[in-house]
């Protein structure tokens, strides 16, 4: 077991036993990386901010429950992950007008206005072309295949850490991410087509 | 193999980890197949550009912790009746979160004192849980004061006369001071009763001293001597009050100074030395 292993599940038996600085040192300790997985998963700061105040609420319901079976990192992506996929189902819920519907004001019909999700122009050059055609091809995939990608190519989790986190064998876990894979590629070929007309 | 066939294999190729029947055959139909060949170069590009993503920077919210910690609470509080003694800790993480996180957090929205004076608006941040109360928190960090201000009636906050309304219930706003010598900042929630004042040390240092003066002359002698940012809660700032700067630390002096004053001193949320009136 890793010295960062068995930090983290002293200070998770010291926060089941009530000790108030324990979940307060976890929280510390992985709020800079949950929020980083969560923003890639996002791209908002908002939405990433809400996916991890909602996480660390689960980890604080559920630390009680914890067995320390998995590593506490792997529990957290596990449920970092679960949040987002709730947001996103939430969100899903809550488009009950058409994009292009117009909004009524005093002044007659409006055309709505959305935010670039690309960024700002500014963004777009400090990122790589391709690197920002990936990141949108990225959105297109399902929420699922977007964590697994993030867990492996961005977090550098181990398709055995992946695994736990998902709770799915290693088997599937590598088929899924070979799936998810080629199907970026196929959004980047078509993209690529796009460009080329 | 056929194009679908060979799909299944590109992650395992391209990490090396077919075995040696398969990866032959796989070879065998890169080699005769234009398509897999065309698929295959693009995908090992694609792969290539993932391994640049753990790479992109990304910068912390300022207001990370403070939702943290307030999403926290507001969980503790639905399980107040079992563990009712760690009512509020959360708020101790949030304010050293938020001292951590101003370290990567947006440099905009800084109100300050000193040079020319504001050097940008205040910002409010929304999309905050349902909140309780009214409640001012303060951290300190990098010679800045970060106040955090949640509302569950959307009163506006005042900081040095300046009316800030919140947006969704939120507002952020980090307090510096460019002076030589401390500078005050009252803070206050509008229809309040008593104001916060903050005093931020400048940027020269006071020697031991003694000295005579108001309650906010001699929170501004605390800050610049002992370098640490004061706050006091009381309904007037005018108390005569005798100070001598030659104990070792900011505690123990206000402590002395205070001892025969309606007021509290303790010290508190990352360092803050504060003081409260009775």
């Amino acid at each position: 077991m890793s010295e960062r292993t068995s930090e983290d599940l002293m200070l998770i038996e010291r926060a089941q036993h009530g000790d108030k600085s324990a979940l307060n040192e976890l929280v510390r300790k992985y709020e800079v990386r949950a929020y980083q997985f969560a923003f890639r998963l996002t791209r908002n700061p908002e939405e990433a901010s809400d996916v991890v105040a909602e996480a660390f609420v689960r980890v604080f319901n559920a630390l009680p429950n914890f067995k320390g079976n998995s590593q506490f990192t792997t529990w957290l992506y596990r449920i970092l992950t679960n949040c987002f996929l709730d947001l996103r189902k939430r969100e899903a819920r809550r488009q009950t007008l058409p994009l292009d519907a117009g909004v009524q004001t005093d002044e007659g019909e409006m055309e709505r206005q959305y935010e670039d999700p690309k960024g700002t122009p500014h963004d777009s050059l400090e990122r790589g072309e391709r690197g920002q055609r990936i990141e949108q091809a990225l959105k297109k995939l399902p929420e699922y295949q977007q964590a697994m990608i993030m867990m492996y190519h961005a977090e550098q989790l181990s398709y055995e850490e992946i695994s736990e986190a998902l709770d799915l064998p290693i088997g599937t876990v590598k088929s899924r991410l070979n799936r998810a894979r080629v199907s970026l590629r196929e959004l980047l070929a078509r993209d690529e087509e796009l460009f080329r007309m | 193999m056929n194009v679908s066939k060979a799909r299944d294999f590109f992650s395992d190729y391209f990490e090396g980890k077919l075995e040696a029947g398969l990866r032959q055959s796989f070879e065998q139909a890169l080699k005769s197949n234009p398509q897999i060949q065309a698929e295959y170069e693009e995908f090992a590009l694609m792969m290539n550009t993932l391994a640049e993503l753990p790479n992109e920077e990304i910068e912390i919210p300022i207001y990370l912790s403070d939702r943290i910690a307030t999403r926290l609470e507001a969980a503790q509080e639905k399980r107040t009746a079992s563990v009712p003694a760690w009512l509020g800790w959360f708020r101790n993480l949030a304010l050293a979160g938020v001292a951590g996180a101003v370290l990567f957090g947006a440099a905009a929205g800084v109100l300050s004192k000193g040079g020319s004076v504001a050097t940008g608006d205040l910002f409010n941040f929304g999309a905050k849980p349902v909140k309780p109360k009214n409640e001012l928190t303060f951290a300190y960090t990098n010679d800045k004061v970060v106040v955090t201000y949640n509302t569950s009636d959307n009163r506006a906050l005042m900081v040095d006369k300046r009316r800030i309304t919140p947006e969704n219930g939120s507002v952020i706003s980090p307090l510096s001071n460019s002076n030589a010598f401390a500078a005050e900042f009252v803070i206050q929630v509008e229809g309040s009763e008593v104001p916060e004042r903050v005093y931020i040390p400048g940027s020269t240092t006071r020697e031991a001293s003694e000295g005579t003066g108001n309650l906010a002359d001699f929170a501004k002698a605390l800050a610049d001597h002992y370098r640490v940012p004061v706050r006091v809660t009381a309904p007037s700032v005018e108390l005569p009050i005798n100070w001598n700067l030659s104990e070792t630390d900011a505690y123990q002096c206000a402590t002395a100074a205070l001892k025969s004053q309606p007021v509290s001193v303790d010290q508190r949320d990352g360092n803050f030395i504060c003081i409260t009136g009775r």
